[in-house]
């Protein structure tokens, strides 16, 4: 049977999945990125290794997420992929009927509309945070709570109180306000759920008919607390999938398997006994000034990225002095 | 005198051609980069639209250059950019450059228009002027040709940067033309070549996208992060509402044509008036671009741009009545390309897969 390696690097975390031609998961892997996608994804292929030894075989690499491009020239990626696809295919094959996917990293939240099973509408955040699970992170770390806690204590709320969402910074102050008036924890929590499914339904979801079947996606799904908030708001049942925070993972994977590939790029797990390296120059060829970015393996340059001309990309070429 | 301008995309060739042929010693701002960037976003209000700070930090590298002399469009209207050359001058001043402007507006009165219009002809007889104008017009054309060809060729490119390595030949030549026919001449070559380049067979077959929004981030393509040589690369016929040609046509009086408000009728269901800038005729092009057929649009709006905050509000309705996908990309400093990125790629697997499964019925 067919494997396949799906590989989300995310600002915060980067997700693993291997999955077989009928799409079951035989790895899956939540890292967090700590500001170093080669290290999380090498961390990620010394457990797999550890667990299945060398011979797991790969036949078809996706990579997704902010650092699809470096990871992908890394690992030797067939197929690279945005995360709006990479999540819209993972949601599909889930629930072939889903309508509306909604996904919360990170750094960045995604509404997908899907009708008759093709995306038909997406919309991302913009230039602000406060719907996203960087202000839930944060929020928690200020009331001293681990934010694996969250939304279990957030569904103890009585009386659920009300934060101005609208931005991080005034959700703080409000938060601080509401703490000095000697509302209760879990209330204020509940509150913070709410603030932030407002803020999301707001802007992202701005002039979008979300209709059931509803998926819910991303790290921020394993909170319960947000999951309610949006049933509340919604009026309507949301479905978390098992492997929530993979699924841009799985659908890279997916993506790779419906690329057809005959033989796959995959340098192989064992890349991380390499030393793998980036240096960055800026080319002065022109105006552009492009940023370049080599990568280097053992010493041996693999792949150039950034340059818009193309001239770089001949690994060969060497800029006239 | 050292006369600059504020360049937006490729219009700097015709500028420059008649500048240079009134007999000015011309100093173009070097092109765009992020330098030009960081200094426009220092030196200008934080809430001025993208292009203020962007040219701002074009004067400024072209005065290091030696500069003394700005030419720039004012007056009242359509938008803010009727404040740009008295914002600019202010801060420039502020900041101790010494410059001397010449701002083309009618809200000073004829004498005013006409005695700066008399500096930049330079003493040159209206048969000169006449003959100049016509080649510097010639230029334009030839430029919104080159971009349009370049449109359709970027999807088949042979490898990466083929058509921006001949473009970018075929300017040089066209800067040093110095008659009608020697423009017509290269333009001849360069369709030629490029008629090499595009498979007309598949041509039908490519995904189409519009682009519209605030003509100076559709035209100039270091604003826009080369949205069009973007497109192309991911095998996208992109199209622009406008080109060079157009935004004359708009915006300097005795080229206007009637055909503009015509084009802009089709909006008014949407809305009544001009609500300035390109507000209006962003409404009329999306329309116009799901009436011919395209996939999709791109609306590219600079932050805080109020003509396009107006049609943005509206173009969602455009969009269901349409039934045109429409993506709005809001352009500033903060922008950070790998989210536009994202979109862009996004977007397009969507209107691919949707034109996929109509082609299959």
């Amino acid at each position: 049977m067919k494997r396949f390696l799906g590989i989300d690097v995310g600002s915060v975390s980067t997700d693993i999945a291997v999955i077989d031609e009928d799409g079951n998961i035989i790895v899956g892997l939540y890292l967090r990125t700590a500001g170093d996608p080669i290290r999380a994804v090498k961390d990620g292929f010394f457990k797999i290794k550890s667990q299945f030894g060398s011979d797991l075989k790969i036949d078809g690499v996706g990579v997704t997420g902010s650092a699809r491009f470096l990871i992908g020239a890394v690992v030797g990626a067939d197929v690279i992929k945005n995360e709006i696809t990479a999540h819209a295919v993972a949601g599909l094959r889930y629930n072939p009927k889903v309508q509306t996917i909604i996904e919360i990293g990170g750094q960045d939240s995604k509404i997908i509309i899907i009708r008759d099973g093709i995306v038909v509408d997406f919309a991302m955040n913009s230039v602000c945070a406060a719907g996203t699970g960087s202000f839930l992170d944060h929020q928690a770390q200020r009331l001293g709570i681990p934010i694996e806690n969250f939304g279990d204590v957030a569904l103890k709320a009585q009386k659920p109180v009300r934060i101005a969402g609208r931005c991080t910074v005034f959700a703080e102050s409000d938060m601080i306000h509401k703490q000095q008036l000697g509302h209760k924890r879990e209330d204020i929590l509940f509150g913070l759920c709410e603030a932030l499914v407002r803020n999301y339904l707001n802007n992202v979801g701005r002039g979008k008919e979300i209709l059931p079947p509803i998926l819910f996606q991303g790290g921020v799904a394993a909170n319960k607390g947000i999951k309610v908030a949006f049933e509340r708001a919604l009026g309507t049942e949301i479905i978390v999938p098992p492997y929530f925070s993979l699924m841009g993972a799985i659908g890279a994977g997916l993506l790779a398997q419906e690329a057809n590939i005959r033989k796959s790029n995959f340098k192989g797990f064992d890349i991380i006994e390499q030393d793998i390296n980036t240096k960055g120059f800026e080319c002065r060829g022109c105006s552009n000034l492009c940023e370049i970015t080599n990568i280097f393996i053992e010493g041996k340059l693999v792949a150039r990225l950034g340059g818009r001309c193309g001239k770089w990309e001949d690994l060969e070429y060497t800029p006239p002095l | 005198m050292k006369i600059t301008y504020p360049p937006f995309g490729d219009a700097r060739i015709a500028i420059e051609s008649f500048l240079r042929d009134f007999g000015h010693e011309v100093i173009p701002p070097p092109p765009s980069t992020n330098r030009t960037l960081s200094i426009g976003v220092k030196y200008a209000p934080e809430f001025a639209c993208l292009p203020l700070k962007i040219t701002l930090g074009n004067y400024i590298e072209a005065i290091e250059k030696g500069a003394d002399t700005i030419l720039m469009l004012g007056g009242i209207g359509p938008c803010r950019f009727g404040y740009y050359a008295e914002v600019q001058k202010r801060i420039l001043k502020d900041l101790g450059y010494d410059v001397e402007w010449i701002i083309l507006d009618l809200s000073n009165g004829w004498m005013n228009l006409f005695k700066n219009i008399k500096k930049v002809v330079n003493g040159n007889n209206i048969i000169k002027v006449i003959k100049v104008l016509r080649l510097a017009w010639e230029k334009v054309l030839a430029i919104d040709e080159i971009e349009k060809i370049a449109r359709r060729a970027r999807p088949f490119e042979r490898y990466k940067g083929e058509v921006d390595n001949i473009i970018r030949e075929t300017y040089k030549k066209l800067d040093q033309a110095d008659s009608i026919s020697h423009v017509k001449e290269i333009l001849l070559d360069y369709r030629e070549t490029m008629d090499n380049i595009i498979d007309k067979n598949r041509l039908e077959d490519l995904v189409k996208i519009g682009i519209v929004g605030e003509f100076y981030v559709v035209l100039d393509h270091f604003t826009n992060f080369e949205i069009a040589r973007r497109l192309g690369e991911l095998g996208v016929l992109a199209e622009n509402a406008f080109y060079i040609e157009d935004i004359v046509r708009i915006y300097i009086p005795i080229f206007r044509s009637k055909d503009i408000d015509e084009r802009t009728k089709v909006a008014l269901p949407y809305i009544k008036r001009s609500v300035g800038g390109e507000g209006q005729r962003t409404i009329a092009h999306t329309i116009e671009f799901a009436e011919k057929g395209f996939d999709g649009v791109i609306h590219l709006s600079p932050f805080t741009c109020m003509p396009e905050i107006v049609a943005d509000g509206v173009l969602e309705r455009v969009s269901k009545d349409y039934d045109i996908p429409v993506l709005t990309l809001s352009i500033d400093e903060q922008t950070g390309l790998a989210g536009v990125t994202t979109r862009i790629e996004a977007f397009i697997d969507m209107l691919k897969t949707k034109k996929k499964r109509r082609m299959a019925g």
